[in-house]
């Protein structure tokens, strides 16, 4: 039996953003599909670890035409009417099959990329021992992340090609300023706009920041997306245009207070028929990032806001991340 | 003979000696989780809160299959705020799904995603987690910050 480590080596350790850099590769990788090469991957997952026999495999250009074709096949479709039936579907609209309720793909494709990494890191540099019919099996797993998305049906497999784009920033995050950061080929319209690694709507990456509104801020119900309108807008600007600073953290002696440099805005001009809307303005201690979230008209000072915050209890901060 | 009862003394003594220093050990865990966390602080995890608490004596022990429990969930990011669960480190649920926790070794709260916001380590002690509150001005009320 083989001795369980608790610390990897130096050389281990270096080692691991060779593999990142691999598997981001493989991950974000946006080749199409050889149908030859994706037949060959496809039935040998079948055979090795589906326990399958082969199957024919079909290639659609996104997703969602991915899951329409899988509605037709399950609804005793021909395999070789499937790439028509799914245009159809698009060009003619087809209220005879329900595509409603997608399900989820068997197998993720490039999308499990972070996760083979992770067995790929360990067998290869920490020595994980696996049997030879293991081994066998995870490189027939390992090359699923070549294709798309995978639904292997008793008698055809559906593959999805990957998107035709995907945009990371510096960090390596999904993020794109003027456009879908991620886009798919075909029909259904597949694209998803993020900024920063958060998915934002469409509206708040394709606005140009000076168009942005306020009332634009006041519909978004998520804090990361709030929090990427109002980096995008200018937190600055923001207070500067529509707040009046009602408190400050400099006029308290709180440690997590001045670190987090806390403020008290009124931003009652941004909404129609208020008096009086105080927001708390903060510095996020990790990433240095502005927030901005709003508190109840009860808030006169900041000693009100943060004990709101906390549900009404008074509290002392000992620690913020 | 005197040497049997001597050496029965002896075994008594080292029983007692070791119930004391793991009373000790005990005790000194106690005193130094009261000592370094004041019942009124809290500690701030992005939106999520964590503060000493006494568990509730209707909270019901909370089975952790994995390597963590997530103890504030992002519904639309997946940078969910976790808690590493191993030996020692015990999760309940009280009335209204409040999670706790009893560690008898520190462990850490930290985001799936690293990057925004590090990792706080949670000494040993009885633990609730909360999420802070935020205002609505359409709907006029206050709701749990999501993210």
């Amino acid at each position: 039996m083989s001795e369980k480590i608790t610390k990897l080596t130096k050389k281990q350790e270096a080692a691991m953003s060779v593999y990142v850099q691999k598997w981001l590769g493989i991950g974000t990788n946006t080749d199409r599909l050889d149908p030859d090469r994706t037949t060959s991957i496809i039935n040998k997952y079948q055979e090795k670890i589906l326990d399958e026999k082969p199957t024919p495999v079909v290639i659609f250009n996104n997703p969602i035409e991915a899951w329409v074709a899988v509605c037709y096949a399950s609804n005793g479709t021909a395999i070789n009417e499937l790439k028509d039936k799914v245009e159809n579907y698009f060009v003619n609209g087809d209220t005879s099959i329900d595509t409603s309720d997608p399900v989820y793909p068997y197998q993720d494709g490039s999308l499990y990329s972070s996760v083979i990494s992770f067995y790929d890191f360990f067998i290869n540099e920490v020595g994980i021992e696996v049997p030879d019919d293991l081994r066998e099996k995870f490189d027939c797993w390992s090359d699923t992340t070549e294709l798309g998305l995978i639904y292997p049906l008793d008698n055809v497999c559906i593959v999805s090609e990957k998107p035709s784009r995907i945009n990371l920033n510096d960090a390596g995050e999904v993020h794109c300023e003027n456009g879908p950061a991620i886009n798919y080929e075909g029909f259904g319209d597949f694209v998803i706009y993020s900024l920063n690694g958060v998915t934002v709507p469409e509206w708040l990456v394709m606005t140009p920041e000076e168009d942005l509104k306020i009332e634009d801020y006041h519909k978004i119900k998520n804090a990361d997306v709030r929090t990427e309108f109002v980096r995008k807008f200018g937190v600055e600007r923001m207070l500067d245009h529509f707040g009046k600073k009602v408190d400050t953290f400099e006029n308290y002696n709180h440690e997590w207070w001045n670190k987090s440099e806390y403020e008290l805005w009124d931003m009652a001009s941004a909404f129609d028929g208020v008096s009086y809307a105080p927001h708390l303005k903060m510095l996020n201690q990790t990433t240095k990032i502005w927030h901005v979230e709003a508190v109840s008209p009860n808030c006169s000072n900041l000693s009100d806001a943060i004990k709101e915050r906390f549900g009404g209890r008074d509290f002392t901060i000992s620690a913020i991340a | 003979m005197q040497l049997k009862k001597d050496l029965v003394v002896v075994t008594l003594l080292l029983v007692r000696l070791l119930k004391i220093n793991v009373e000790i050990k005990r005790n000194y865990i106690i005193i130094n989780y009261m000592n370094n966390t004041n019942m009124n602080n809290v500690i701030l995890h992005g939106e999520c809160m964590v503060f000493p608490s006494e568990l509730p004596a209707t909270a019901t022990p909370k089975v952790v299959t994995g390597d963590y429990l997530i103890v504030a969930d992002s519904e639309t990011t997946g940078n969910h705020h976790v808690v590493d669960s191993f030996q020692g480190v015990n999760f309940f649920e009280g009335s209204g799904g409040t999670i706790f926790m009893q560690n008898t070794k520190p462990t850490k709260i930290r985001c799936v995603m690293a990057d925004r916001h590090d990792a706080i380590d949670l000494e040993p002690g009885t633990w609730e987690f909360g999420v802070q509150q935020e205002y609505d001005y359409f709907t006029e009320s206050l709701r749990a910050v999501r993210d």
